[in-house]
C-alpha cells in the first residue's frame, strides 16, 4: 500500500466523519420562537438549538382534534410532534423542563412524547397562536383519545407560550 | 301468599342484597362524581388563573416603571402580551362562565377596555417617560383591586365547594359503607340459610341412603326367605310320590322333579327345558288322546285339565294341568294304576254280583214256567199207578214207568238248559278261546251223538283242507254242535241222513248241519232263535225252546254266528260260522 493511497483513505474517512458529525442544525434566519438546551446532540447556536418558524417547518406537520380544560368544545390544533422535534435535536435525556414566556415552569418526562402523539401546536382552529393568547407554541396532549390523559397530573403539562426546553 | 311461600327461603335476603347493591351503586356513582369534580379542579385552577393575572399586571406595571426610569432591558411589550394572555384566558370558556356566575362579567369587560387604553399608551412610550408610567399605573390600580375581589370570591367559592364536596363525599361514603354492611349482613343471613338448606339436604340424603340400605337389607332378607321357600318346595316336590312340573306364563319350565320322567316317559321334555306346549303335544301324540279320557273343569283359579291315560307295561297315570294365578301352569302326574285296578275289579265284582242275581231270577222264572207240565205228567202218572197199580198188567205198568222216566229226563234237561240260560243272563259264561281243529271237534261230536242216538246216519263232508284251524272254546263249540245234531236227528225221520259239511270262506270256517225233515214254516223262521219259542209242528217232539237260543249266544260270544235255511217238507240247514285262526299251533 503506497503512502498516497494511505493518505487518500484517511482523507476519505475524515470527509465521511465530517458528513456524519457535521449535520448540525442550520442557524435560524427569522425571530427565534423556541430554544432547546441540555442533553441534545444537534445544535446551531452554541450548545443550544434555536428554532424559527422556518426551521420548525422542516418537521412533518400533524393535526389533532381535542378538547382542553380552558376552552369550550373541540379545538383543531396543527403543528409538530414533540417526538419529531426531540429526534431532530437528538435529545438523550429522561425528561425536559418546559419554560413559558410567563415564567411558567414544569418538568415533563420524555416518555410522554413516545407514548402519546403530543403536539407542539402553532395554530388553533386555523388561527396562528400569538403571545397575547397562548402562542407562539402550545404543548397539546391528545386528551380525548386517551382516558388516562384526562387527569390534572397531565393538565399541568399543557404548557402554553412555550419558549424554551431544557433536556435533562 | 301461597306464591310467596313457594319461593325458597333465601329469596328474601337475596332481594335485600339487590336493594343494597343498588344503593351502593348509587353511592359509588356519587363518589365518582365527587372524584371527577376534584379531578377537574376548576376552583383551584381559577384561583391560579386570577393570581397569575394579578402577577402579570404587577409585572407589566413594574416593566413600565423601570423603562420610565431608564432601564433599557425592561420589556413592557412582553409583559403586556402576558397580561393580555391572562385576561383572554379569563374572558373565555369555562373561566368566563365561572366568574360570570360569581357576578364578575362587567369587571372582565372593564378590564379588557382598560387593556386597550394601556396598549394605546404603550405604543408611544419612550424611556424616561414617567408621566406615561403614572398613567399606566393609574389604569392598572383599579384592575388590581378587581382581581383582588375576584380572588377573594373565588377562594370563598372554592372553600364552599370543597366543603360541599366533602359533605357529599362523606355522605356517599357512609351510604356505601352502610350498603356494604347491609350486603354483608344479608350475605351472612343468606349463607346461614344456604348452610341450613345444605345441612337439611345432607340429612335428607343420609336418611335416603339409610332407607336404601334398609330396603336392600329387606330385599336380601326376603330373597333369602324366598330361596329357602323355593328350596323347601323343591325338596317337598322331590320327595312327593307324584311327578310335578311348573311352567311360567311364557310356558317355560321353572321347576320339576325326577318322578315326573319316571312316571311319564313322554315328559322327558321338561327335563330338557322344552316349553309346555311342546310337552303337551308330545304327550298327546304319543299317548293317543283317544285312548285317554279327557275332561275339562273350571275351578276357582281358572281352567284345569285332567285326564287318565294308560301307558302300556306301566299302568295308569292321571295327568292334571292347572293354570296358576300368574298365568303359569302346573302339571301333576300321579300313578293311579292301583286305583284303576281296584276300580276295575270292583266293577267286575259288581257285574258278577249282578249276574248272580240275574241268574237266580232267570232260573226261577224258567223253572216256574216250564216245570209245571212235566211235574203234572209225573203227578198224574203216579196217581194212576197208586190207584190201579195192583190191577195193572206188567206191560202197562212198564209203559207208565218209561213215560215217568221220560218226564224226569225232560226235567233234567230243562234244569240244565235253564242253568245255561241263567248263566248267559247273569253274564256267568266264560270262554277261553284257543286254536283248535274244527274237523276234529266235529268228528268227535258226531261220534258221541251217534252213540247216544243209537243210529248211524250222520255223514261228514270235507270241502275245506284239514285241519281247519279256528279260534274258539272247544267245549262251547261241542255244546253248539251237539244241539244242532240232536235237533237234526230229532226233527227228521229215522233212517234219513243228516249231513255235516265243513268249508271256509272270507276268513271264517263254516260248518252246516242239514237234515231231511219236515222243515220250518216261513212264519216261524224269524222267531226260531227266540227264547222258549216252539213251533206248533214240533209240539209232538219234546223240547223247551232254549237250545237254539243258547247255541247262537255261544256262537256269537266266540265272534261267530248261526244262520238257518229251510224249505218246508224238504229239510233244514243250520250253519255255524267261526273265525279262522291259521297262526296257532295244535293244542
Amino acid at each position: 500500500m503506497t503512502a498516497m493511497t494511505r493518505l487518500s483513505i484517511v482523507f476519505l474517512l475524515l470527509f465521511s466523519c465530517s458528513v456524519a458529525l457535521g449535520d448540525s442544525l442550520p442557524p435560524p434566519q427569522g425571530p427565534v420562537i423556541l430554544s432547546i438546551s441540555g442533553e441534545i446532540k444537534r445544535t446551531n447556536v452554541g450548545d443550544e438549538a434555536h428554532f424559527d418558524r422556518t426551521l420548525l417547518a422542516e418537521l412533518p406537520r400533524h393535526r389533532l382534534d381535542t378538547s382542553t380544560v380552558v376552552t369550550d368544545g373541540i379545538n383543531r390544533f396543527e403543528g409538530y410532534l414533540m417526538r419529531d422535534l426531540l429526534a431532530q435535536v437528538e435529545a438523550r435525556g429522561e425528561s425536559t423542563v418546559a419554560l413559558a414566556l410567563n415564567d411558567y415552569r414544569v418538568d415533563i418526562p420524555l416518555t410522554d412524547f413516545h407514548d402519546y402523539d403530543v403536539l407542539l401546536a402553532d395554530t388553533m382552529d386555523g388561527e396562528t397562536l400569538t403571545p397575547r393568547d397562548k402562542g407562539p407554541l402550545w404543548i397539546v396532549y391528545p386528551r380525548d383519545e386517551h382516558r388516562e390523559l384526562q387527569d390534572i397530573r397531565y393538565d399541568y403539562r399543557w404548557v402554553w407560550q412555550l419558549e424554551r426546553l431544557e433536556v435533562r | 301468599m301461597s306464591r310467596l311461600r313457594r319461593l325458597p327461603a333465601h329469596f328474601a335476603p337475596l332481594l335485600v342484597i339487590v336493594a343494597f347493591a343498588t344503593f351502593l351503586a348509587f353511592s359509588l356513582v356519587r363518589l365518582f362524581q365527587v372524584e371527577q369534580d376534584m379531578r377537574e379542579n376548576v376552583d383551584e385552577n381559577m384561583l391560579w388563573v386570577i393570581t397569575q393575572a394579578q402577577v402579570a399586571s404587577h409585572r407589566l406595571d413594574e416593566a413600565v416603571n423601570r423603562l420610565a426610569r431608564g432601564d433599557e432591558t425592561a420589556n413592557p411589550g412582553l409583559r403586556f402580551d402576558n397580561f393580555v394572555s391572562r385576561l383572554e384566558l379569563i374572558a373565555q370558556g369555562p373561566q368566563q362562565r365561572y366568574l360570570a356566575d360569581l357576578g364578575f362579567s362587567d369587571a372582565i369587560q372593564e378590564a379588557l377596555l382598560g387593556m386597550q387604553a394601556i396598549e394605546a399608551m404603550l405604543v408611544d412610550m419612550a424611556p424616561g417617560d414617567l408621566t406615561l408610567a403614572d398613567q399606566v399605573h393609574d389604569e392598572l390600580a383599579p384592575l388590581l383591586l378587581k382581581f383582588n375581589h375576584m380572588a377573594n370570591a373565588v377562594m370563598i367559592e372554592e372553600w364552599e365547594n370543597t366543603g360541599l364536596r366533602l359533605d357529599k363525599h362523606r355522605e356517599s361514603l357512609l351510604q356505601a359503607i352502610a350498603s356494604i354492611v347491609g350486603i354483608l349482613l344479608s350475605g351472612v343471613v343468606m349463607v346461614g340459610l344456604l348452610l341450613r338448606t345444605l345441612s337439611q339436604n345432607t340429612a335428607a340424603k343420609r336418611a335416603l341412603a339409610n332407607h336404601r340400605v334398609e330396603l336392600e337389607r329387606q330385599i336380601e332378607h326376603r330373597t333369602c326367605d324366598l330361596e329357602a321357600e323355593r328350596a323347601r318346595l323343591a325338596a317337598a316336590i322331590d320327595t312327593a310320590p307324584d311327578g310335578f312340573a311348573a311352567f311360567d306364563a311364557e310356558g317355560k319350565l321353572t321347576l320339576t322333579n325326577p318322578q315326573l320322567v319316571e312316571l311319564l316317559p313322554y315328559a322327558a321334555g321338561p327335563a330338557h327345558d322344552q316349553p309346555l306346549a311342546a310337552v303337551l303335544d308330545t304327550i298327546r301324540s304319543q299317548a293317543g288322546m283317544d285312548t285317554a279320557r279327557e275332561a275339562t273343569a273350571t275351578g276357582t283359579e281358572g281352567n284345569s285339565l285332567q285326564c287318565d291315560m294308560e301307558i302300556p307295561g306301566q299302568g295308569w297315570r292321571q295327568l292334571t294341568l292347572r293354570t296358576t294365578w300368574d298365568g303359569g301352569h302346573v302339571l301333576r302326574v300321579a300313578d293311579v294304576t292301583r286305583y284303576k285296578q281296584a276300580a276295575l275289579s270292583l266293577e267286575e265284582a259288581l257285574q258278577r254280583e249282578q249276574g248272580v242275581s240275574d241268574f237266580y231270577r232267570s232260573f226261577a222264572a224258567t223253572v216256574s214256567h216250564q216245570f209245571r207240565t212235566p211235574l203234572a205228567v209225573i203227578d198224574s202218572g203216579l196217581q194212576r199207578l197208586q190207584r190201579r197199580g195192583d190191577n195193572m198188567q206188567h206191560e202197562e205198568r212198564h209203559q207208565r214207568y218209561v213215560r215217568l222216566r221220560d218226564a224226569v229226563a225232560h226235567m233234567t234237561r230243562l234244569v240244565e238248559s235253564a242253568l245255561t240260560v241263567a248263566r248267559i243272563d247273569g253274564n256267568q259264561v266264560s270262554h277261553r278261546p284257543d286254536n283248535f281243529d274244527l274237523v276234529a271237534i266235529v268228528s268227535h261230536t258226531c261220534q258221541l251223538q251217534e252213540e247216544a242216538a243209537g243210529s248211524q246216519r250222520i255223514f261228514v263232508q270235507h270241502d275245506a283242507p284239514s285241519p281247519l284251524r279256528v279260534r274258539c272254546d272247544r267245549a262251547l263249540v261241542e255244546q253248539i254242535l251237539a244241539n244242532l245234531l240232536s235237533n237234526a236227528l230229532k226233527y227228521s225221520p229215522p233212517g234219513s241222513p243228516v249231513t255235516v259239511r265243513l268249508s271256509s270262506e272270507d276268513g271264517m270256517a263254516l260248518c252246516s248241519v242239514s237234515d231231511q225233515g219236515m222243515g220250518i214254516a216261513p212264519n216261524d223262521l224269524p222267531h226260531l232263535f227266540d227264547r222258549f219259542f216252539r213251533s206248533r209242528r214240533a209240539a209232538t217232539v219234546p223240547g223247551i225252546g232254549l237250545g237254539l237260543n243258547i247255541a247262537r249266544y255261544l256262537a256269537r260270544i266266540q265272534r261267530g254266528d248261526i244262520t238257518v235255511n229251510s224249505r218246508e217238507g224238504v229239510g233244514a240247514t243250520f250253519c255255524l260260522t267261526l273265525p279262522l285262526d291259521n297262526r296257532g299251533t295244535l293244542p
